[in-house]
């Protein structure tokens, strides 16, 4: 008989495309059975199915628990075994660390993945590769411990130097750099980087005379002050202030979109909301966590500038239950939502802006098991995609009720899916308002706020911005100064950004020279 | 960062070239070997982070400075700004709203140095040509050609305006003797007029475009 083949069977896995072949085949050649006089063979197969199908049946379910959808990729726990294996690394001082630890793009491995992997199979010579996830889980430990000494990226530091101090032992340009020593704070050169940092000048040639006659406990007093002052200013808090300018990659304004919505009938949109409410929550002793959870709006009056909190705007008309900060605003909705069943580009843009978490270059993956399920059918379960997708998609789940373009254009609608998508895929209408964030499930996108605004991750970022504003370049991966200040920021300063400034000037990093 | 050193060498390095074209003449290179060293060694920073100012804090910097109002510190063609528009990415500054660009650049852009004397000479030019024309001149004083007492006065000015600090003696003998010498002698058919007037433009340049304006 000629080969039978199956073009399209999209929802069949390998084992069942495979079932569904050999069932067709013993039916056709039962057919020529009894045309011959033989007993059909479907006989035979009927009584053997019917003893194995249980046993089939039960495997499968085992293998697809396992392995997970794409077993030929699966979904590595190697970021959660690293830091089980290396708690104290500064990699995971903060969440888990990205898979740029062992991967360039996965699967793809630059050199310290590649040792990783060799020690792998050296450490299982018996197993079939690829390894299953509890394989991998069992026998990463031992096999990081039999490189630790080597040196994968050549970069003349032995990985475990390399993971201690918290750089990349997979990238010859990162490297630990040797500290140098506690260096004497300069009293002086802070008073010039707050002025000029802040308000946006330097002090003048008599202010510089004023404060050097003060004594060393006046000028530590006249810093706290000149900071406060210059906190006030229009340059740090005013249109296109430095405020406005951290806002800029999370509102990413287009200017010629701003009043869009007022030209095509649709409500008036003006993403300046987005940046009164960013500003807001960030001066006097405002909470931080607001960008995230905030319900309100907030106004600012020109000539000084001033923001004040409201209960709504008229550029605004989300439900007030429903709002959740910059995630909810009529121009998150316009150009992250616009038309898509699942916001992807939505989610991922919060967790870029938030968290500091790029996903593009596979930061923050938290994959859920059985995930994506591809409700969308945008073919996310190739296992290229599904190594982001896996995290992205339930991370996105509970955006799908906030409509973009579609009526009620800008506003939370429950049954947003079935109303305008039902048609777009077959499975469409099962995609869950529940999702996941940081692997924790939540219900919708308000616990989705919450998380996220009370997690390290989001302390750790909030801090990252204004210490690589003020200081000028990152914190090294092993800065106690830079943990004190996001952990005093969320446990003591109760998310006020103007009260951890006061803690960031203090520090060694900015008042060294 | 990247930007910060590319920027520092770029502006050395004019700085060193246009010292030596103002310092070169026939008497001028004994002269210069003969000045003074700094008068304490130098300390290396173990963790060197500077940053450029930027467009704006600059900007305010020289306005402030200068005693000229920000709008007027440099306009190309006139009207557009250079640190607000023209130049405002080259100088370190984001575009938004316009340009989508969210960030600045994280490097300087070749154009970084040349936009950064631009709107240093515009704002020196306007500074001193504002107080060649005033009865009551702010920092360039004494009536044109400056005269030989004035010189001193106006260096010290400028490093207390543009930099904060004191200007050290062989920086004081550097600016009044052998710039002025030199600018004045250059072209000897120009008027003494006119050359008091390059010293004065070409010191506040000078001033307004060393490390320690640029960076903090």
């Amino acid at each position: 008989m000629g080969e039978f083949s199956l073009t399209h069977a999209p929802n069949m896995s390998n084992v069942e495309q495979a079932c569904f072949k050999s069932f067709l085949y013993i039916m056709l050649q039962s057919a020529e059975d009894a045309r011959r006089g033989y007993m059909p063979r479907v006989t035979t197969a009927v009584v053997t199915t019917a003893l194995l199908a249980p046993i089939l049946a039960l495997a499968q379910t085992m293998a697809t628990s396992l392995l997970g959808r794409h077993s030929a990729l699966a979904m590595p726990p190697g970021p959660q075994a690293f830091c089980d294996h290396y708690p104290d690394s500064p990699h995971c001082r903060v969440g888990l660390p990205s898979c740029a630890l062992c991967h360039t793009q996965t699967p793809m491995r630059n050199n310290f993945g590649a040792d990783v992997g060799d020690a792998l199979r050296e450490t299982l010579p018996n197993a079939s590769q690829p390894l299953t996830e509890l394989q991998y889980e069992a026998a990463l430990p031992a096999a990081l411990d039999t490189i630790d000494a080597r040196d994968s990226d050549g970069d003349g530091f032995a990985n475990i130097a390399e993971i201690t101090a918290g750089t990349w032992p997979g990238d010859c340009d990162s490297y630990p750099i040797e500290a140098s020593g506690p260096q004497p704070y300069d009293r002086r050169y802070v008073f010039k980087k707050i002025s000029l940092d802040v308000c946006g000048h330097s002090p003048s040639y008599q202010q510089f005379q004023d404060f050097d006659e003060l004594p060393p406990m006046g000028q530590m007093e006249e810093l706290h002050k000149r900071l406060d002052q210059c906190l006030d200013s229009e340059f740090w808090q005013g249109p296109d202030g430095v405020l406005w300018q951290l806002a800029h990659p999370k509102v990413r304004p287009v200017a010629s979109l701003r009043y869009a919505g007022s030209d095509n009938g649709l409500p008036p949109t003006d993403y300046h909301d987005d940046y009164h409410l960013f500003v807001y929550s960030q001066i006097d002793d405002h909470d931080a966590r607001d960008v995230l959870q905030a319900n309100y709006f907030v106004t600012r009056q020109e000539s000084p500038t001033r923001y004040a909190r409201v209960d709504e705007v008229p550029t605004q008309i989300m439900q007030r239950e429903r709002r959740a900060g910059l995630l909810t605003t009529q121009w998150v909705m316009l150009y992250n939502v616009m038309f898509a069943p699942l916001p992807r580009t939505a989610a991922a843009q919060a967790y870029r802006a938030f968290l500091g978490f790029d996903l593009a270059r596979q930061e923050g993956l938290y994959p859920i098991p059985g995930e994506p399920m591809d409700y969308d059918d945008q073919g996310v379960d190739d296992a290229e995609c599904a190594q982001c997708h896996s995290t992205l998609d339930p991370l996105s789940y509970p955006f799908k009720n906030y409509n973009g373009f579609h009526e009620p254009v800008f506003q939370y609608q429950a049954d947003r899916i079935e109303t305008h998508f039902a048609q777009e895929a077959a499975n469409i209408t099962a995609m869950p308002e529940a999702g996941a964030i940081l692997g924790q499930p939540v219900g919708d996108l308000i616990e989705w706020a919450h998380v996220a605004a009370n997690s390290d991750e989001f302390a750790a970022a909030t801090v990252r911005e204004y210490w690589n504003l003020l200081v000028g370049q990152p914190p090294s991966p092993n800065s106690d100064e830079f943990e004190r200040l996001w952990r005093t920021l969320a446990q003591e300063h109760n998310y006020s950004v103007e009260r951890m400034l006061h803690d960031l000037i203090e520090t060694e990093a900015y008042g060294a020279l | 960062m990247r930007y910060k050193y590319d920027l520092i060498s770029i502006l050395a390095s004019l700085l060193v070239l246009s010292a030596i074209a103002v310092a070169c003449s026939d008497k001028g290179d004994s002269d210069l070997a003969q000045m003074p060293p700094p008068q304490q060694p130098v300390a290396v920073s173990p963790q060197p982070k500077i940053k450029f100012k930027g467009h704006r804090r600059w900007r305010n910097d020289l306005a402030r400075a200068l005693a000229l109002d920000e709008r007027e510190v440099c306009n190309e063609m006139g009207q557009y700004s250079c640190t607000e528009l023209v130049h405002r990415i080259a100088l370190g500054g984001s575009a938004a709203e316009d340009l989508g660009f969210y960030t600045p650049l994280p490097t300087s852009t070749i154009t970084s140095p040349i936009a950064a004397d631009r709107v240093a000479l515009s704002a020196c030019i306007k500074r001193v040509d504002l107080d060649l024309q005033s009865q009551e001149p702010v920092i360039f004083t004494g009536p044109a050609p400056m005269e030989d007492g004035h010189r001193e006065e106006i260096i010290h000015a400028l490093y207390r305006r543009l930099i904060q600090r004191e200007a050290a003696p062989h920086e004081v003998t550097y600016f009044v003797e052998l710039l002025y010498r030199d600018v004045t002698s250059l072209a000897p058919e120009v008027s003494l007029a006119a050359s008091a007037r390059d010293w004065a433009v070409l010191s506040c340049f000078v001033v307004a475009t060393s490390m320690e304006s640029l960076f903090y």
